[in-house]
């Protein structure tokens, strides 16, 4: 550490392969650093004179590990003006380290780290339209584990059953290791809503409430299966500190979630679309791509989430008293704002959240709780496309 | 779009060699590489890609003088055609200055040369840049194996073939002999500092 940042933003923007050519055109002697919500260490490299000399990825250490942060496409960086002090193990030129490693990333040598997009699951199964069933899923991926809440490992093996639809239980799980799928039983038999793959989370805040509670879902090992048992009252506690209008954004997140995944179950079981927009009295309180940070919580009446598809408007789900919408200051979940609008009925009254402040209290999580609710988000955006698709059946 | 290093007072650009694979843009940039040794201050860097090779160096044109009393640096590339070579291509095409297309004069390479401009203008597309106004020369490239006997084809129908609707320079070449490769380099490079002044309102 020590020197200062001179040059910082998000790799969405700024590809590595630019940044080596920015700090090399600059001659900039200096570390880079860059982070990202799927790996739990940050990745270094070092440059002398605007030539990479080292670098750290996890266990990587030089060139290798250089290669292998070409493969972050998702993540934070941060280049501060520093003396180094390390060894010289990079002796190749700047220019011939990012064009190899733009090859070997696309011959597929170097493994991409970044979120499964929504695009991914719509390129992959856009072709086929109907039955959610057949398609193949993307298997999600977590953020980086926290082992400071794991409280003891547990072993499934393929097929095994970690939770039961309908069962009673608190437990929260986070997968160490290998993937499990999610399913819900329809009509139609058990159909697959999400596969869910390393750091992500079984169970959720609802289990952290004092209420009765049914799991929403089976979830079973696909594979070997290794989870870490969380520590819910560690985790509870936590959540107790928070502020009430917080506590209720992600309770309200968790709903969303529930109801999305309904939606999705409806659509693949049901002929007729259930759910329609009333004809008369909506008005629309967020536009799709608005820019208004506003974040809303209902009082009274109800909303409605609606996407938007080539035939028109789809509904996504309903919103009623307590539910949180409008834009999340911390996460993006795929629907309003960016994807999605949100109209009211004439009996809606919203409160306005202060949504700074729940960026902060979001900023003083511990990482598990972090890590869950980007987990909710992520399942609540890949769900949301999987509805699109179904519908697309109707 | 050129960097300024305001640091080192340089104007860098970038020149792309593109055409179909085995079409000689290699063996153009090594020959350049190698014949103006003193105007290349960096090593040559040479990435062996499926089917062809990608190389980029940087060189410095003598006799320019300098522009704004800044020194003029072109990085010269060529690019991977084949279309999984994505997240290399779209590195060496983003803020492209100038491009050569380098053209098979084979006979049986009538079709892949087609291909690949038409490849050119979609990529070029995908950066924002139209393949009509981004400076461009093409080369007709292996023009001495007409006298061992190997059928190429005539200038006249390379030009319909590419030049019909582009209108832009060409010049005929052997880049394994070394022809055609520095007046190619000279009028690339002309072409994409003339239009980076028209472009910068620069005058002088």
């Amino acid at each position: 550490m020590g020197g200062k940042a001179v040059l910082t933003g998000n790799l969405k923007f700024t590809s590595l392969a630019d940044l080596f050519q920015i700090i090399g055109g600059n001659n900039s002697t200096g570390t880079l650093r860059i982070t990202s919500q799927y790996v739990p260490q940050p990745g270094i490299v070092h440059f002398l004179k605007g030539n990479p000399v080292n670098a750290a990825n996890g266990p990587l250490k030089g060139l290798d590990a250089v290669y292998s942060l070409f493969g972050r496409t998702e993540g934070n960086f941060e280049f501060s003006e520093e003396k180094l002090s390390v060894e010289h193990a990079i002796k190749k030129n700047r220019m011939e380290i990012v064009l190899d490693a733009l090859r070997m990333l696309d011959d597929g040598v170097i493994e991409k780290v970044g979120p499964t997009t929504a695009d991914e699951l719509l390129s992959k199964k856009g072709t086929k339209s109907g039955d959610g069933q057949k398609r193949e899923l993307p298997v999600i991926k977590g953020p980086a584990i926290d082992y400071l809440y794991i409280l003891d490992e547990e072993e499934f093996s393929d097929g095994k059953t970690v939770v039961k639809e309908g069962s009673h239980g608190k437990w929260i799980w986070v997968i160490l290791d290998g993937a499990a799928q999610l399913t819900r039983g329809t009509s139609r038999g058990p159909l697959t809503i999400a596969k869910l793959g390393e750091g992500c989370f079984i169970g959720s805040f609802t289990s952290l409430l004092f209420q009765e509670y049914a799991r929403s879902a089976t979830v079973s090992a696909m594979g070997d299966l290794r989870v870490g048992l969380l520590d819910t009252q560690r985790l509870a506690g936590e959540f107790y500190t928070l502020p009430a209008d917080f506590r209720n954004t992600l309770s309200s997140l968790d709903r969303r979630l529930k109801k999305i995944t309904d939606r999705a179950v409806d659509l693949s079981a049901k002929k007729e679309d259930s759910l329609s927009l009333p004809t008369k009295g909506l008005e629309v309180v967020v536009d799709m791509g608005s820019k208004k940070d506003d974040l809303y919580c209902i009082q009274e009446g109800q909303a409605y989430v609606v996407g938007k598809t080539a035939k028109g408007a789809l509904p996504l789900l309903t919103l009623e008293k307590d539910d949180v919408f409008g834009n999340l200051p911390f996460m993006d979940m795929g629907q309003e704002p960016r994807n999605a609008s949100v109209a009211g009925t004439q009996s809606l009254k919203t409160i306005t959240l202060d949504a700074e402040e729940l960026h902060t209290s979001y900023d003083h999580l511990s990482q598990t709780f972090k890590g869950m609710i980007f987990n909710i988000c992520t399942c609540v955006s890949i769900t949301t496309k999987l509805v699109y698709l179904l519908s697309r059946g109707k | 779009m050129a960097i300024f290093n305001a640091k080192d007072r340089i104007i860098e650009c970038k020149l792309v060699y593109y055409g179909p694979g085995r079409c000689g843009k290699t063996t153009n940039l090594e020959y350049i590489y190698k014949a103006f040794h003193k105007q290349t201050n960096s090593e040559m860097v040479s990435i062996n890609t499926m089917g062809d090779r990608t190389l980029f160096f940087d060189f410095l044109p003598m006799g320019l003088g300098k522009i704004r009393d800044c020194d003029v640096k072109v990085q010269l590339y060529t690019v991977p055609g084949q279309s999984r070579y994505r997240s290399t291509r779209k590195m060496v095409l983003k803020g492209v200055d100038g491009v050569v297309f380098v053209a098979d004069s084979l006979e049986i390479r009538r079709k892949a040369n087609l291909l690949s401009l038409k490849d050119l203008a979609e990529n070029l597309k995908e950066e924002g840049k139209s393949i009509f106004n981004i400076p461009l020369v093409l080369q007709y490239n292996k023009r001495d194996l007409e006298q061992q006997g190997i059928p190429i084809l005539p200038l006249e129908t390379l030009e319909q073939d590419l030049n019909s609707k582009l209108k832009v320079p060409h010049h005929p070449a052997s880049a394994l002999k070394g022809e055609g490769v520095g007046s190619t380099l000279k009028e690339a490079i002309l072409l994409t500092l003339r239009h980076l002044q028209k472009e910068l309102h620069w005058t002088k």
